[in-house]
């Protein structure tokens, strides 16, 4: 029972993450883009004492007859561009089975209804493959998406999906990769705060987790640290596929801890709702960019331990400096990592004591090992992931609906989304997410104080209640 | 008054008889008569005159002729008058009495004793020499004498009886003085013990010059010695016994072997001087002192005491006492390091008189054999003989020989020895280059070789062939649970097959190992080598009777049984044979403690993790309800209750989780990976099969030990125990869990219902119906699914608040573990307590 999980790309962005994704899966277990094994180097399939160190493939991938690798993964576009390139350029790695384009081919043109719709249009075809992906494993363990919240496909049919996903498959997790607009360039898309109000109710109230991948702290890093003037679309989206993979080494290279998404959830998200989740990965290098990488020449633990809380290293435009953490989980990557040394760096850091915790409960940095891909020849011994629930998340929602009350106050560009069923009527799906958005800032906000419980509650209610 | 020995009583009658009779062949016979019944009547003749007299008489009565007789009838009428003139019946009066006598009756000066080593017939011939004087025959006397007694002294020597000189055994005396009617010498043994000189009576009087009495002694004392050892040796022979003692014997024998040549050789000399016999003597006496020494020591013992105690002669300070000691300690320990040849080349144990100083240990099995099959018998090892430090190499070598024979079932393997003679003939033939002690650097660096030979071939059979670290591994990741894939897919199997149910019937083996079986083959686990995944089992931990009823399943009669499937369920790895002596019974126990520990430590995390996720679940259906309800979840209170309610149990959860994992992470980091990489390293070192089963041992104590499991405690024995404390916990985040588990069920029980409801209604709506058609449904929704209920929330406090207390109470067992003392300020518990908690694992 491998506990498989089902990755679900979704728009024009979730599948160039995707893409990216699978690339670096395959790379790190030695697949190629045929889906069949390379030859595995030498010694690696066993340590120097025979016993076997080999990888998980079969939670991200399952074998077909003729024992090529998939990916358990389903591509879905409203428009063929991004799909047929994938398709074109990982031959015959992904099941043809499990390309959903719309036949229509026109997209969602940024709006979030219109994707919405069309995802209402499609729901039986795409559950129909998702059925199938399902049946096909044999604990299925959940469902990855990825997607942009600001675009249309992505974000309005993501939604669809998430909404569909929780009444279909109740008892699964769903975990999202959700890029954040970078707030930078508004030009962009303008209808970007709509949008993303609209998603985030949904990731609020039907994901699980939410991996936050934003766009401006991903500029900003790929500018600051890996010093690349304006980084491209590829840049930003090998970091993304660089942490997603991170995130996913402890499923993949199974050992004491974190060996299933629930394990690795379950103790970052200690209440449902606060459930978004940002990231840090050091040291950080971008395959093309050659030398620009930033110079980090000796690696430690202790020394990855650190920079992965530094507010420069994580990638969420979000002050880790106020509000607290409410927990943390770093993976540590390397082969010859000396297990007593994580305790002593976890010593050093708590006596900086620069990470501030939650009030109300005990928390403090957990941490997960997992071994390097033998197939992909890293510079540095030691590198770490960091996945963090932290209160500050709220600054990026609270932006969010800056833009959005900036906007919406105006009623402006409202149009199209009219023209959608679900707008046809009334705009009060936008007030309900906007109402669900701002409960969320506000629980986060709630989190940083020790009364974090009685929150929801008047003070007359809770002493109604019996409370101590 | 001085007490008169049997010697003075004897001479004065002597005397008294010659000055009678004289000095003729009578009074010879007269003295013998004396001699016979002097002392037994002398006892009497003491208490008074009557007796003196009856056996004065007595002697009359013996005298040959009627001369003699009339004489001493004369005599004793005078002794009668001058015994009444006595003062007293004092002997010492009554002697001199006699020996007045005897000068008045006496026509000349008595002379000495005459000397009784004289025969009958060379008293004839000195009655035909009477003629001469006094001076002549005595001096020929003494010459005839010399020769006589250099005779004598050779039948002394060998100890056997001569004419005259005899050895009367102290435990024989009382027979002998009165049977034996031999006329001479008795050389009286006890004499020689007392370190006395002969019997002065005897020796003193005689016309032997000084040499000769001091040839008889020394001939006398060589003839005991002699005696003694040939005793030792006849005993030796005539009993079964070891191969030791009967070299030690064949080496004493060859000494008296040469010391009866060294006999021969002065017979043949004949004739022979005392005085050079002295000097010749001196050696061989010597050296038979030393061996009677030996002998006297020896009585008892043989084998390996036998060769410590003759090192320890060796070690005498008299360097000729040294030499003769080596050379028999050479002779005697042959045998023995025979044996010891045959056991470090071939492992064979020949010894059936238990002298060496491995014992092979009956009816031990071959997997046991490292462990149990052979002891070294301290008492045995020959100290000095061999260097202390080479008997656990020797030991080790033999049993790595039955080792490899028996456990590894490597019967063709031979120990390579370069040069043959190697280990046994150069210890044997060279006593320079033997064992002993001082220089035992040869034999030291063959034995050292072998045992490398012997070690290295197990090491290295046991690594190639048994796997040994991939069994170790493969201990590691199933029963110290590295391998936390199939860990996860075997919680989940157990979970999925049990969930719900209470007590333990229906608890098949057979289910338990099929989930088992289906989570090796669906994880990382089925990459294992087949050899490593037949040797899992399931095992029940029933007790024995139960484990009969259990079989095959529970029985019906066990409502009161509150275990569940996760109390009795046991994951065992056993070890192929040769392996287990690396991994005994001891170290199993320890795993299997390790194993139940680290098994409910993921367990209490499974089930935490399981019910975050029904919470999770729960969750998005209170909010999708409230949705299509169209409830204004800021304004609800009973929305808010249930918030309030779902976030304490969240919080409480997240302490729990936070405590298992930190401990968990503690385990894995500190304890296991840590203990690992020392255990592959200190294998890797290893030379031999012993530190490798050490290195085993210390990685497992060092486990329970940094696992808080060895039970023993730092500091004071009050207050709580670490290991009850982690116990109390589980239970808690059990007790916990199986809270929620019943809360949640009902409440996702109510919310399926209602999400069926809801799309029924959906359904309705689509069609153009209302989509909520009675009161009733929206009112069964609004309590939310019943989670806004105050009792709950009161038991999720009762819980959250319990275990901050065996937190607590837990941090101070670690305390006083860790510090050995009581926790002297209460805890502030601002900080939450699990951060605490972390802070004290990392030690």
């Amino acid at each position: 029972m491998p506990r498989e999980i089902i990755t679900l790309q979704v728009g024009q962005c979730g599948n160039q993450i995707g893409g990216e994704f699978w690339k670096q899966l395959c790379l790190e277990h030695g697949i190629r883009p045929d889906g069949t094994l390379h030859e595995a180097p030498p010694a690696i399939t066993t340590d120097r004492n025979n016993n076997i160190v080999d990888d998980r493939k079969d939670v991200f991938f399952y074998q077909s007859d003729d024992d090529k690798y998939i990916p358990r993964a389903l591509l879905i576009d409203l428009e063929p561009r991004v799909v047929n390139k994938l398709a074109h350029n990982n031959q015959n790695l992904f099941n043809p089975e499990n390309y959903f384009i719309a036949k229509d081919g026109g997209g969602a043109g940024n709006n979030w209804a219109s994707g919405f719709r069309q995802g209402e249009e499609h729901h039986e075809q795409v559950l129909d493959m998702i059925d199938r992906e399902a049946d096909n494993s044999d604990s299925l363990e959940g469902f990855v998406l990825t997607h942009s919240i600001a675009g249309g496909t992505g974000s309005g049919m993501g939604s669809y999906l998430l909404e569909r996903l929780n009444d279909h498959f109740p008892k699964k997790l769903i975990q999202t990769y959700s890029v954040f607009p970078s707030w930078a360039d508004e030009s962009d898309v303008v209808v970007q705060p709509y949008n993303s109000i609209l998603t985030l109710k949904r990731l609020t109230l039907n994901a699980d987790a939410v991996v936050v991948l934003d766009n401006t702290a991903l500029n900003r890093i790929a500018t600051d640290r890996l010093r690349i003037e304006n980084p491209s679309v590829d840049h930003l989206n090998s970091l993304v596929a660089t942490i997603m993979a991170a995130s996913t080494t402890t499923l993949r290279y199974p050992s004491y801890m974190n060996n299933d998404m629930i394990g690795l959830l379950a103790s970052l998200i200690p209440t449902p709702r606060c459930h978004f989740l940002m990231t840090g990965y050091t040291p950080l290098h971008i395959a093309d960019a050659g030398e620009n990488l930033a110079s980090v020449r000796k690696t430690t633990v202790l020394d990855v331990m650190r920079r992965l809380t530094q507010p420069q290293n994580i990638m969420v435009s979000a002050n880790t400096r106020s509000g607290c953490y409410i927990s943390i989980l770093n993976i540590i990557q390397g082969n010859d990592v000396d297990p007593t040394q994580i305790h002593k760096a976890l010593q050093r850091l708590r006596e900086r004591n620069a990470l501030s915790f939650i009030p109300w409960g005990p928390a403090s940095v957990q941490v997960a090992l997992a071994r390097k891909s033998p197939f992909v020849d890293t510079r540095h011994k030691v590198s770490g992931f960091m996945l963090a629930n932290h209160t500050s998340m709220a600054e990026l929602f609270d932006r969010l609906l800056k833009q959005y009350d900036t906007i919406r106050s105006r009623n402006a560009f409202l149009d199209n989304y009219r023209k959608e069923p679900m707008f046809a009527d009334s705009l009060d799906e936008f007030d309900h997410a906007r109402e669900t958005v701002q409960n969320l800032v506000d629980e986060y906000r709630a989190c940083e104080r020790a009364d974090y419980v009685d929150f929801g509650c008047g003070e007359d209610e809770a002493g109604a209640m019996g409370m101590p | 008054m001085p007490k008169l020995s049997d010697h003075d009583i004897e001479n004065a009658l002597f005397r008294l008889v010659r000055s009678t009779v004289g000095p003729d062949a009578d009074s010879l016979s007269l003295a013998r008569h004396i001699n016979r019944t002097g002392k037994q009547t002398w006892t009497s003749a003491t208490n008074g005159q009557a007796n003196l007299k009856a056996l004065l008489q007595d002697i009359v009565q013996e005298l040959p002729d009627k001369e003699s007789q009339r004489k001493l009838k004369a005599l004793l009428d005078r002794l009668e008058t001058l015994y009444d003139g006595a003062a007293s019946n004092a002997p010492a009066s009554f002697v001199k009495v006699l020996t007045e006598l005897a000068e008045s009756n006496g026509q000349r000066p008595v002379m000495p004793l005459h000397h009784p080593t004289i025969t009958k017939t060379e008293v004839n011939e000195n009655d035909k020499r009477r003629s001469r004087s006094f001076e002549e025959a005595f001096l020929e006397a003494f010459n005839v004498e010399e020769q006589y007694v250099l005779r004598e002294c050779l039948y002394a020597l060998q100890g056997i009886n001569g004419e005259r000189i005899r050895f009367v055994w102290k435990y024989k005396i009382n027979v002998s003085l009165r049977e034996d009617t031999y006329e001479g010498i008795r050389v009286r043994s006890e004499a020689i013990d007392q370190h006395q000189a002969l019997p002065p009576s005897l020796l003193v009087h005689s016309k032997l010059g000084s040499g000769s009495k001091d040839a008889i002694r020394m001939c006398c004392e060589a003839g005991w010695l002699y005696s003694r050892i040939a005793d030792y040796l006849s005993k030796v022979q005539s009993i079964e016994q070891g191969a030791v003692l009967r070299a030690f014997a064949s080496s004493l024998t060859e000494e008296m072997h040469s010391y009866q040549c060294f006999l021969a050789r002065l017979e043949e000399s004949h004739p022979y001087s005392i005085r050079q016999m002295l000097l010749e003597l001196r050696p061989p006496i010597s050296r038979l002192r030393i061996l009677a020494t030996l002998v006297d020591g020896l009585v008892h013992i043989s084998g390996g005491p036998l060769l410590t105690a003759l090192y320890l002669h060796m070690r005498h300070g008299d360097s000729r006492h040294g030499t003769l000691l080596k050379q028999i300690l050479h002779q005697s320990s042959r045998p023995w390091f025979q044996m010891l040849s045959l056991w470090t080349t071939q492992g064979l144990l020949m010894d059936p008189f238990e002298e060496f100083f491995v014992e092979e240990n009956e009816g031990v099995a071959d997997h046991n054999l490292w462990s149990e099959g052979y002891s070294i018998k301290e008492q045995k090892v020959p100290i000095g003989v061999v260097d202390e430090g080479l008997v656990l190499v020797a030991f080790s070598i033999g049993k790595g020989i039955n080792f490899i024979r028996k456990s590894l079932q490597d019967g063709e393997w031979r120990l390579k020895i370069e040069d043959k003679s190697a280990i046994s003939e150069s210890m044997l033939k060279e006593p320079r280059s033997s064992f002993f002690v001082e220089d035992s650097s040869i034999s030291r660096k063959n034995l050292d070789s072998a045992a490398l030979q012997v070690h290295s071939h197990i090491l290295t059979s046991l690594h190639d062939r048994h796997h040994l670290l991939q069994h170790l591994f493969a201990l590691k990741q199933f029963l110290l649970l590295g391998q936390g894939d199939f860990y996860s897919s075997l919680l989940d199997g157990i979970h999925q097959e049990f969930e719900g149910r209470r007590g333990i019937v229906g608890v098949y083996r057979h289910t338990l190992a099929a989930i088992v079986d289906s989570a090796l083959r669906g994880t990382n686990a089925s990459d294992f080598p087949e050899f490593v995944l037949k040797r899992l089992q399931v095992e029940l931990r029933l007790s024995a009777d139960e484990d009969a009823r259990y079989m095959f399943g529970c029985s019906k009669e066990s409502d009161a049984d509150v275990r569940t499937v996760w109390d009795i369920f046991l994951l065992e790895y056993s070890v192929p044979d040769p392996l287990v002596a690396i991994v005994h019974a001891k170290a199993v126990e320890s795993y299997r403690k390790l194993f139940l520990f680290l098994f409910n430590l993921r367990r209490v995390e499974f089930m935490l993790n399981l019910t975050w996720r029904h919470s999770a679940v729960l969750q998005h259906a209170l909010q999708t309800a409230a949705q299509h309800n169209g409830i204004n979840v800021s304004i609800s209170k009973a929305y808010a209750q249930a918030t309030v309610l779902l976030r304490q149990i969240a919080i409480t959860r997240q302490s729990m989780m936070h405590f298992v994992v930190n401990l968990k992470s503690y385990l894995m980091f500190e304890v296991l990976e840590g203990g690992w990489k020392q255990l592959v390293h200190g294998i890797e070192e290893s030379k031999t099969l012993d530190q490798v089963i050490a290195t085993h041992d210390d990685y497992l104590s060092c486990l329970l030990r940094k696992g808080l499991l060895d039970g023993a405690r730092g500091g004071s024995s009050e207050g709580p125990d670490v290991a009850k404390q982690f116990e109390q916990l589980f239970y808690l985040s059990d007790e916990f869990c199986a809270y929620q588990q019943e809360m949640f069920g009902e409440a996702q029980e109510s919310a399926d219902r209602a999400a069926v409801k809801r799309r029924e209604a959906e359904e309705r709506l689509n069609h153009g119906h209302w989509g909520f058609s009675t009161e009733k449904e929206v009112s069964e929704e609004e309590t939310f699914f019943g989670l806004a209920d105050a009792t709950k929330l009161f038991e999720a406090d009762r819980i959250s608040a319990s275990f901050d207390e065996q937190i607590v109470l837990l941090l101070q067992a670690l305390d006083q573990k860790l510090n050995g003392v009581p926790l002297e300020k209460p805890l502030n518990m601002k900080t939450p307590p699990a951060q605490r908690l972390d802070r004290n694992l990392s030690f």
